[in-house]
């Protein structure tokens, strides 16, 4: 079954495209997955969940050959993520990062000039897209590998800075409801309409470590792990020539066979919470008490000054 | 007034004080007080990083921050013999 324009014949004529999907089919891994792994590959779609959205501004062999890397590689490091987006028929994506998290809960995916109209600050990378015109749409792609790629910050400071990587996920039905918006540029992309509400946001995607702490502040909300891409082992250039960095295959190959990988926290918790004062923390509780909790606490601080 | 009332900003620190603490933290932490601070955060201007191998203390937040998660750490996370030393050490240190 073809869920593409592009025939494998038509994509197989890039050379390192065969050579890519001849490592990914050599990894171990079960026959179910093997079966996927070979389909998103092959044909680009896996029982009636197509990678090609129908929607993008842009297509072309390089750019569905992106498609399957991405969705290939979330396969093998997220089994069940992939399962989920394929049940669900999620095949459209906007990168964006945690600082965006709060207020995508309560507000949704707004567009710049909505956030700006309605005075809400950007705190997003689409305020590094801001021209003299503005932006009046919401940027998506069909593209997971594109939407990832925003979703990790500063790449020049990554040692320095953390703040995780959250992909939004919708649907054809979704996008299409919310209203499209028709994009000019070189990336593939999918605009719509100023915003996605809150319902029109089928999945988050986050780091694994993440996952359960934010189906918490999510109530309701479908929240998949897509781990960080730091390691990715492949990348394609502008004339799609993939390459593959040996070491990272190799780190990876590790992951799949099950060896963990540590959540980065930060060190000195204890340090800082015992540091505290008594005369602070007294108005504190009792803030908390008002703001967080409502309920009667017996702090211990009665003798404290 | 010695303390700074909860406020967006502070709020976001917080989370993201959390979302960088290990399980046992996260874990006990109630939805209720988790929904709430994201409410509270969505309104926040600031974006919140964290600095890969730096303390919590060393990092680029709020002293307020700091108070108002270590007020969360001793109401949920702390048993009750950890409360009394993290007590005894808070008013030692006024």
């Amino acid at each position: 079954m073809e869920y593409s324009d592009y025939s494998l014949n038509q994509l197989i004529k890039n050379n390192t495209y065969v050579n890519f999907c001849n490592i990914m089919l050599s990894l171990p891994v079960d026959t179910e997955t093997h079966e996927k792994l070979e389909s998103i590959l092959y044909n680009g779609g896996y029982k009636g969940y197509s990678l090609n959205s129908g929607l993008s501004n842009r297509d072309n062999p390089k750019i569905e050959i992106e498609r399957r890397l991405g969705m290939s590689y979330l396969l093998l490091r997220n089994p069940d993520t992939f399962d989920a987006l394929v049940e669900n028929n999620i095949n459209i994506f906007h990168g964006t990062n945690a600082n965006a998290l709060p207020k995508i809960l309560v507000y949704g995916l707004r567009s710049l000039n909505n956030l700006i109209s309605n005075n809400i600050e950007v705190t997003t990378g689409e305020k590094s897209t801001r021209t003299k015109k503005g932006r009046s749409f919401i940027s998506l792609t069909d593209v997971l590998d594109i939407a990832e790629g925003y979703s990790t910050l500063y790449p020049d400071q990554k040692n320095l800075d953390l703040s995780f990587s959250l992909v939004i996920g919708t649907t054809v039905d979704d996008a299409t409801n919310t209203g499209l918006f028709r994009v000019d540029s070189a990336v593939p992309e999918i605009g719509i309409r100023d915003t996605l509400p809150e319902e029109g946001i089928s999945c988050l995607l986050v780091p694994s470590s993440k996952v359960d702490l934010v189906r918490r502040m999510a109530s309701n909300k479908l929240v998949l792990a897509a781990d960080d891409i730091e390691d990715r082992f492949y990348y394609i250039d502008e004339f799609g020539t993939i390459s593959i960095n040996e070491e990272r295959l190799e780190k990876f190959k590790r992951r799949l066979a099950g060896e963990e990988e540590l959540t980065p926290t930060i060190p000195g918790i204890k340090q800082t919470v015992f540091s505290r004062i008594a005369s602070r923390i007294k108005g504190v509780l009792t803030d908390i008490k008002d703001k967080l909790l409502g309920d009667d606490l017996d702090y211990g601080l009665h003798n404290s000054k | 007034m010695d303390y700074t009332i909860l406020n967006n900003d502070i709020a976001k620190e917080v989370l993201t004080i959390i979302y960088y603490s290990d399980k046992e933290i996260q874990d006990n932490i109630p939805d209720d007080v988790l929904k709430k601070l994201t409410i509270l955060a969505a309104d926040s201007n600031k974006d919140v990083y964290i600095e890969k191998d730096k303390s919590l203390n060393e990092q680029n937040l709020s002293k307020e921050s700091l108070d108002y998660f270590s007020a969360l750490y001793y109401l949920y996370v702390a048993n009750s013999e950890e409360k009394d030393k993290i007590l005894s050490s808070w008013i030692a240190n006024d």
